[in-house]
């Protein structure tokens, strides 16, 4: 099913999607190890002076928590989506690329240096990705032509290789900060703070909206390096926008809340099942579809085995690991 | 990507394009300013006819392309977009060259008055991101203040949009700048003007979308966290600052030793809450569970409406420490790596929690039994003793726990005071020359091997200690820094000194 990416088309598409995710949104705040009924959600959602538990829970717990999968969600996999065009491979993401293993590098060097602040953290995953993903394209080259598979293949090497460091650096650290770093690392979308929220949020959404600058030259670079240089498109500068701001989002996404897997790989598959392959129209649909699958992994890392709580990276790994498997088969063969 | 190709793109476009932004960053200083001046209800209206500037924008971009279309029939309207923008890989044809939307828009022939408009609404835009940020930094100073912050208000579109559909070749009264230089900032609000204008419902399918998803952004990023009413502010024993009340009543124990602490000072029926693995004394595992150490559930902490909890960086995760503070439930922590420090602890709680002469009481009497112990041993061998923490690898205990303090009051001499650590791993190499003479395993749930798994590791069964036969299982109370710690530090004693009239430990 594909339409054509018309002002309109986008528009009505974002605002479907929006809708769904809304409505996620509102399932997720009712759903939690406190039972509350949805009129005491609804209470605390619509009178803001009060200060009951259910406010409390409500507001300070619950949504914080989902605004933040919405904005690693939608992060992820508007960094998967743009790299799998740019690197026209579909198992491009930035997990499998190893920058999600850059970023956590950067954030785990950070704290080791400083301890957690609250810009340092983000910076420096942001550092870790730009370098990891230079690092990985470099690796990837063939002959001056990126290689698809000798790609993915270096992603893979770099990420074992900086799963090693991790474990290096965890080895140095105290047993105190390795308990919550090794919870950071499976994807917890718990321990960020509201006000580091507000840095990250337009962050997040500046770059989406800068990639989606890039969404038409995009479209040109899926039939090819040269080609898209034929039709008229500055190849250079976008390969290097799209990477600065798929690091970006990546290290954002990292920092906040580690790494969370096969999200980047999955949603842009789906996304092009559902709206197709311009990316006028799959950006949105992927960011906000991003955030929706999120929010929903996230519920499920909550409620599953509450009051304990599942890592949330588990739960994407098991949703994503299928579908990655399918995918290599069905390119393979 | 070299160096030069990177720099070859920095093209004078990219250049004006930077100079571009920077005027808009400028404008939205100005804006901001401007913004801080006016109340809630002034911004909210500004903000909404910004987003009718966007709302008449989008509406003009689609018009002139429908008006070149050269049947207008109403089923071709619809189609009439995608002949504007090919797929050149999925139509077949050949592929078209790209255009940016500028270049576009000057070759159809937009009038001046529509490139007014983009420009407005780009400035527009920049300024709604600029108010979000004003409005943050509003509300949070209020929420510094104590006071509650401005009403979160969700802006669903402008009904009033479509009074802006113009005669061709006329601009349009909008603008937000006409709109704050009215006689009311709410001059475009509906119940003024909606008498005189159509009102156009705003669905999923207009461009109002957008407005609403901007608006919810900006109403569910200014929540406000309540500020705790403080008693008096005291240092934890881990350096943290803590408002605790001056008679706490509902207390929530994060972690086993604390909740045997807090029943052994009296005060069982104050606790509220306490974790899956709190299991002593026996009533403490009727009490809620918030789940476990490293990650408790936050909600139902906050359910349990405690005035303090109580944790140990031990056993809970410093972001666990940082979220309770933020939702306004103090958390006073306690740490202990020494027998003394056990001891010190309970009394710091005591104090805290208002039971200062039971924790006194309890801590001589601990005293007591801990000075018994150290006469008794006087004079006896000091046997090497290995702590298993874990087997596969081995893990054993650090210098500087409390556990290795308890063995060292036992009378014994634990293997690994050169390590590093708290939980250091231990090799066979540097297990096999220390030779331990006893080895110490605590009973637990998740960890009960026989002694004939140990003695099936490689090269345990050439270690003194199980050769002697000297390995013992010994209660969990060990790694539990509470008023039980004495209890174990007997039954060690009486374990490495079976001589020595102790409480017996089990001997396998």
């Amino acid at each position: 099913m594909t339409f054509p990416a018309t002002p309109r088309n986008v528009i009505v598409v974002a605002g479907v999607m929006s809708l769904l995710l809304v409505l996620t949104v509102l399932v997720s705040l009712t759903m939690g190890a406190v039972h509350l009924p949805l009129s005491e959600v609804w209470a605390a959602l619509a009178s803001p002076g009060t200060n009951s538990e259910a406010a409390v829970i409500v507001r300070g717990i619950r949504l914080p928590r989902i605004l933040l999968a919405i904005l690693v969600g939608a992060a992820l996999s508007v960094a998967g989506t743009s790299l799998q065009a740019l690197l026209r491979n579909p198992l491009a993401d930035p997990y499998v690329l190893g920058i999600s293993s850059g970023a956590a590098v950067g954030a785990i060097f950070a704290f080791w240096i400083g301890g957690r602040v609250a810009a340092a953290s983000p910076l420096a995953a942001f550092v870790g990705a730009v370098i990891t993903m230079v690092w990985v394209y470099l690796l990837g080259r063939h002959g001056g032509r990126l290689a698809s598979y000798t790609l993915i293949l270096a992603g893979v090497i770099t990420a074992s290789f900086l799963s090693a460091v991790i474990l290096f650096m965890l080895t140095l650290l105290s047993t105190r900060d390795v308990r919550g770093i090794a919870f950071w690392l499976m994807g917890d979308l718990s321990v960020t703070p509201v006000a580091e929220l507000r840095i990250l949020a337009p962050a997040v959404i500046l770059a989406i909206a800068g990639l989606y600058v890039f969404a038409k030259d995009l479209n040109v670079l899926l039939l090819g390096a040269e080609e898209a240089a034929h039709l008229g498109v500055n190849v250079a500068r976008v390969e290097l926008g799209v990477y600065i701001l798929a690091s970006l989002l990546t290290g954002i996404a990292v920092s906040a809340s580690g790494a969370i897997g096969y999200l980047g790989l999955l949603v842009p598959h789906l996304g092009r099942m559902l709206v197709g392959n311009d990316h006028r129209m799959l950006l949105p649909t992927a960011a906000i579809g991003g955030a929706i699958l999120l929010v929903l992994s996230d519920t499920l890392a909550r409620t599953a085995v509450a009051p304990a709580e599942l890592p949330v990276g588990a739960v994407t790994a098991v949703a994503g690991a299928p579908v990655f498997i399918y995918l290599l088969r069905k390119t393979a063969g | 990507m070299s160096a030069a190709q990177i720099l070859a793109g920095i093209s004078p476009a990219l250049v004006k394009r930077a100079v571009m932004f920077t005027h808009i960053f400028v404008w939205t200083q100005e804006a901001g300013v401007r913004n801080l001046a006016l109340s809630l209800g002034e911004r909210v209206a500004s903000v909404a006819s910004q987003v009718r500037g966007y709302l008449v924008m989008l509406t003009h971009l689609i018009r002139p392309r429908r008006a070149t279309d050269p049947s207008p029939g109403p089923r071709r309207l619809v189609k009439a977009p995608v002949a504007v923008h090919p797929l050149p890989w999925r139509e077949g044809k050949g592929p078209i060259p790209i255009r940016s939307p500028r270049e576009r828009g000057r070759s159809q022939g937009l009038d001046p008055c529509v490139q007014r408009k983009i420009r407005d609404t780009l400035r527009a835009c920049a300024g709604l991101a600029f108010l979000m940020v004003t409005y943050e930094i509003h509300s949070a100073r209020a929420g510094r203040e104590g006071r509650a912050g401005p009403v979160p208000m969700v802006i669903i579109g402008s009904p009033t949009a479509s009074a802006a559909h113009p005669p061709p070749g006329r601009c349009p009264p909008y603008g937000m700048r006409d709109e704050i230089r009215g006689e009311h900032p709410m001059a475009g609000f509906p119940g003024k003007s909606s008498g005189q204008v159509p009102s156009r419902p705003c669905g999923v399918n207009s461009p109002g979308s957008a407005a609403v998803l901007l608006g919810v952004l900006a109403a569910t990023l200014s929540i406000l966290l309540p500020t705790a009413a403080s008693a008096r502010t005291v240092k934890d024993q881990t350096g943290r600052s803590v408002d605790v009340p001056n008679k706490p009543h509902r207390l929530v124990s994060l972690a086993p030793n604390i909740t045997e602490i807090v029943y052994a000072l009296g005060l069982g029926d104050e606790l509220v809450g306490d974790t899956d693995y709190c299991d002593f004394p026996p009533q403490a595992k009727n009490k809620p569970h918030v789940g476990t150490m490293v990650n408790p559930s936050l909600e139902r902490i906050v359910a349990l409406k405690p005035d303090l909890a109580l944790g140990t960086p031990e056993a809970n995760r410093r972001e666990t420490a940082d979220q309770l503070e933020r939702l306004g439930v103090p958390l006073y922590g306690v740490t202990a790596s020494t027998l003394a420090g056990t001891l010190a602890s309970i009394e710091d709680l005591g104090k805290i929690l208002g039971r200062a002469s039971e924790a006194r009481s309890l801590v001589a009497e601990m005293q007591v039994r801990i000075d018994r112990v150290e006469k008794r041993i006087e004079g006896q061998p000091k046997p090497k003793v290995l702590f298993v923490v874990w087997y596969r690898p081995l893990i054993t205990v650090g210098p500087s726990t409390f556990i290795a303090d308890v063995i060292r009051a036992a009378g014994g001499i634990p293997i690994g005071e050169n390590l590093k650590g708290e939980w250091p791993r231990l090799t066979l190499e540097e297990l096999l020359p220390q030779n331990p003479d006893v080895i110490l395993l605590p009973k637990t749930e998740s960890f009960s091997p026989s002694t004939e798994e140990f003695q099936s590791l490689p090269g345990w069964k050439d270690l003194r200690a199980v050769k002697e036969r000297r390995m013992f299982f010994v209660s969990e109370t060990v790694m539990r820094p509470g008023p039980r710690l004495v209890d174990a530090l007997e039954e060690l004693a009486g374990v490495l000194h079976p001589t020595v009239d102790f409480k017996r430990g089990e001997r396998q």
